[in-house]
């Protein structure tokens, strides 16, 4: 695994410019399915690893709260979005693939 | 479908843009579609082949049974993530959900428990684990909950599922369970009745001491029925009703009517109320002072007999001090009236002994000395008379008296009193008055009194007037004078014992005051009524003296009873009767007594023979056969009564009926009706008045002589 090592300058200044910034992230799960779990088993992982203490989370199960699901337009569940900071971002998926979720989350460049 | 660029300067469409348009266009409804809500189910494809997603898939059911139950449910990761949390635990935990899910469950727990979780959540790698925790809020509120962790079989996702319950509830009642045993504990071994009601004052807990006490049983009855408590002070609520009200009442003595005994309380009630401040019921506990009170009582009633005590022995000293300042009055006024006369008496015969006198003097001091020795003699017999009547010992001799002349008698008696102050006298005597029944000297003495008053208390040349006369079925005596009258304030007590209008040393008049108080005394034993009126100071006085009326003058009137009157008839009226050649025998062991009966009558001639003592006496009498016997009374070995007798008992009859005069100093009516009883003649009280002694020896003597000769 290289994730943690920075291997380019662009990759560099998007973690400095990620690095001072605050994230509000919202993962929308459905109960306590296979991929809803994982979804937030790895999410908290890549968090404590990359965000600690700059980030704010919101897991909402849309089954006991569906109200909170509609406001964000979700479709399918799990849905990772990333409200700050812009743009707006949507990773669906049990965010197992953690090279996609940096790049979504823009702590890695494409 | 959307029409694709038609502008006439753009180039013709792209078919490669067209195509991917259009593929985004059937993505868009298709997601429409699934938004929409038009889709039921979603295939998707997975390693194993496609998998359908049911959107109300059969786990429906399930997940509304975790959702809604009141356990909190918990899908937890190995590491300790909360996976999955139902709306119950983010309620026992305070926390909105979203921000539940997604924490450590560590992150939930008291942090000084968190070596319990761990513990739990390892022991759980076996298969199940339990135990208690206590959970922290989002406020820092605790909360024990029972933590129930199971293990997710090996062929699903790796993870534990965990069931939280909250212990609040069961701990709140464990600590009432446990309270409600302490509260049974100090209710049974308090010595002290402790009773707790409930809200309508129905007991629903008792102390062994309250149940002893109402000695029968207690639970669901009405405090009131069984414990019948009187307030001591009345229109006090009862502490009960109080505490009922919600006010506490601190001991507050109450009274216990037993069937034995009546016990005495501190009442203390206080309301039970529980966490809303609403009143369950009251607590309420007694303290027995029974015994406290009964020593109480005990002292108090001790204090109470010792200040009664205290007070009638002061009262008693008080009224002794009175009794004995009223005698040590009396006495000194005694002392002093008695020593006047003495003083006058002393100094007249000292100048008479000295013969320093000048003959015209002489006659002078001879009169005074006399005077004085009568005023003495009247001391004494008033003295003696109110002896007899604080004893009750005044007897009468009761005959059918003639009021005029018994009143006359009086006039003659008191009239050289009167005179010498050259009173006027005015007397007005009806000789219809009639009779009373009495004591003739005793009427006599009442009259005098009134007159001797009247003379003292009127000033030279002033007036008396004396009256009888009668009035229905009443014989009215009336004196009344011109003098210095009697002030209305001191009106009530003239007729009592000792008393004076003027007190004072300094008085100008004298006696002791017993005169008007033996003249109503002796008016009342007559069955009379006195009276006394008097307009006021130098008004005069009227006394009034009312005796039943007995009858006509149709016998009579006895003389016999004046007789004691003599002593008081001045001495200086009566001429010196003849004794002459009359042979008597005089017995005195007193010297002096003795000698001056012997001078009496020899002044008149008499022949006279003197002995020392009864015995000699007796000798003479049987030896020289005397005419008449004067004799004293007391006398050391034989007396005057025994040598009487003893005389009445000779063989020899001239000896045997001598005539015999006692002459005592017992001047009391009972010492003269004893010395008459016993054998004298005559009895004539010391001081003898030699004149009227003289006289009366002389009657004796010619009784005597009459009995004698034949």
């Amino acid at each position: 695994m290289t994730k943690n090592r920075p291997s380019t300058g662009a990759f560099e200044t998007a973690a400095e410019n990620a690095a001072s910034e605050r994230y509000v992230l919202r993962l929308y799960i459905a109960g306590t399915t296979p991929a809803s779990s994982k979804s937030v088993e790895n999410l908290r992982a890549i968090c404590e690893e990359h965000l600690k203490g700059r980030y704010e989370l919101m897991i909402i199960d849309v089954f006991q709260q569906p109200l909170l699901a509609k406001d964000e337009q979700i479709i399918a569940v799990p849905t990772l979005i990333k409200k700050l900071p812009a743009p707006l971002r949507r990773i669906v998926g049990d965010l197992s693939n953690e090279h996609r979720v940096l790049v979504g989350l823009d702590l890695k460049p494409k | 479908m959307p029409k694709h660029s038609t502008d006439p300067e753009a180039a013709g469409p792209d078919p490669n843009v067209e195509a991917l348009l259009a593929r985004l266009e059937e993505a868009e409804s298709t997601l429409s579609a699934i938004r929409d809500g038009h889709v039921e189910a979603l295939v998707v494809s997975s390693e194993g082949g496609p998998k359908v997603y049911a959107l109300e898939g059969s786990e429906h059911r399930y997940r509304r049974l975790v959702e809604t139950m009141s356990e909190g449910a918990l899908l937890v990761s190995p590491t300790g993530v909360v996976l999955y949390s139902n709306a119950a635990f983010a309620d026992m935990v305070a926390f909105p959900l979203e921000r539940v899910i997604g924490k450590t469950l560590a992150e939930f727990v008291v942090h000084r428990q968190e070596h319990v979780l761990l513990a739990l959540l390892e022991g759980a790698g076996a298969r199940a684990g339990s135990g208690e925790l206590t959970l922290c809020g989002a406020l820092g509120n605790e909360r024990p909950v029972y933590l129930s962790v199971a293990k997710n079989s090996p062929a699903e996702e790796p993870g534990l599922s965990v069931i939280v319950t909250d212990l609040t509830e069961q701990k709140r009642n464990q600590q009432i369970v446990a309270s409600e045993r302490l509260a049974n504990a100090i209710l049974e071994q308090s010595a002290e009745p402790i009773i707790v009601c409930d809200v309508n004052g129905v007991i629903i807990r008792a102390s062994g001491a309250a149940r002893s006490l109402a000695g029968a049983r207690v639970l669901r009855r009405h405090f009131f029925h069984a414990f019948p408590f009187q307030a001591v002070v009345d229109d006090q609520e009862h502490p009960v009703l109080a505490a009922l009200r919600g006010r506490t009442t601190a001991g507050r003595e109450m009274t216990l009517l037993g069937s034995r005994s009546v016990q005495s309380f501190l009442c203390t009630a206080a309301p039970l109320l529980d966490e809303t401040a609403k009143i369950l019921g009251c607590v309420v506990a007694l303290v027995d002072i029974s015994d406290r009170k009964r020593v109480e009582a005990a002292r108090s009633s001790l204090l109470d007999a010792e200040r009664a005590a205290r007070a009638s022995a002061e009262h008693a000293r008080t009224e002794a001090e009175a009794s004995s300042r009223a005698k040590d009055e009396f006495l000194a006024t005694v002392s002093h009236e008695l020593r006047t006369p003495l003083n006058a008496m002393l100094g007249w015969s000292q100048l008479l002994t000295n013969n320093t006198l000048p003959a015209e003097k002489l006659e002078h001091a001879l009169e005074v000395i006399q005077r004085n020795v009568l005023a003495q003699s009247r001391l004494v017999e008033d003295l003696l008379d109110v002896s007899r009547i604080v004893s009750g010992q005044m007897r009468l001799d009761v005959q059918a008296v003639e009021p005029i002349r018994v009143v006359s008698a009086a006039i003659e008696s008191a009239k050289p009193a009167i005179e010498a102050k050259r009173i006027q006298l005015e007397v007005h005597l009806d000789p219809n008055a009639g009779q009373v029944l009495g004591d003739a000297t005793r009427v006599q003495q009442i009259v005098w009194n009134l007159l001797s008053n009247a003379t003292k208390f009127t000033d030279n040349d002033g007036k008396i007037t004396v009256g009888v006369s009668r009035t229905g079925g009443t014989v009215e005596i009336v004196v009344s004078d011109t003098g210095q009258g009697i002030e209305a304030e001191f009106l009530p007590f003239v007729f009592d014992r000792f008393r004076q209008a003027d007190g004072s040393f300094a008085r100008r008049h004298g006696g002791l005051g017993l005169g008007l108080a033996i003249a109503r005394h002796l008016v009342e034993l007559h069955g009379g009524t006195i009276e006394v009126e008097s307009t006021g100071v130098n008004r005069g006085s009227t006394f009034t003296v009312r005796l039943p009326f007995a009858g006509s003058r149709n016998s009579p009137i006895p003389l016999a009873g004046l007789a004691p009157v003599l002593d008081f008839e001045p001495p200086s009226r009566l001429a010196a009767p003849e004794l002459r050649g009359i042979r008597i025998l005089v017995v005195d062991d007193d010297d002096d007594s003795r000698d001056l009966v012997v001078s009496i009558l020899e002044k008149c001639e008499a022949i006279t023979i003197a002995a020392s003592s009864a015995e000699q006496a007796l000798a003479i009498v049987m030896r020289d056969r005397p005419d008449v016997l004067v004799s004293d009374i007391g006398m050391p070995g034989m007396d005057g009564y025994e040598l009487v007798r003893a005389i009445r008992a000779l063989p020899d009859e001239r000896a045997q009926r001598v005539p015999a005069v006692a002459v005592t100093a017992y001047a009391r009516q009972e010492d003269q009706r004893r010395a008459l009883a016993e054998g004298f003649q005559l009895h004539v009280a010391k001081p003898i008045e030699p004149a009227a002694f003289a006289l009366a020896v002389a009657r004796l003597s010619r009784g005597a002589e009459q009995l004698i000769s034949p």
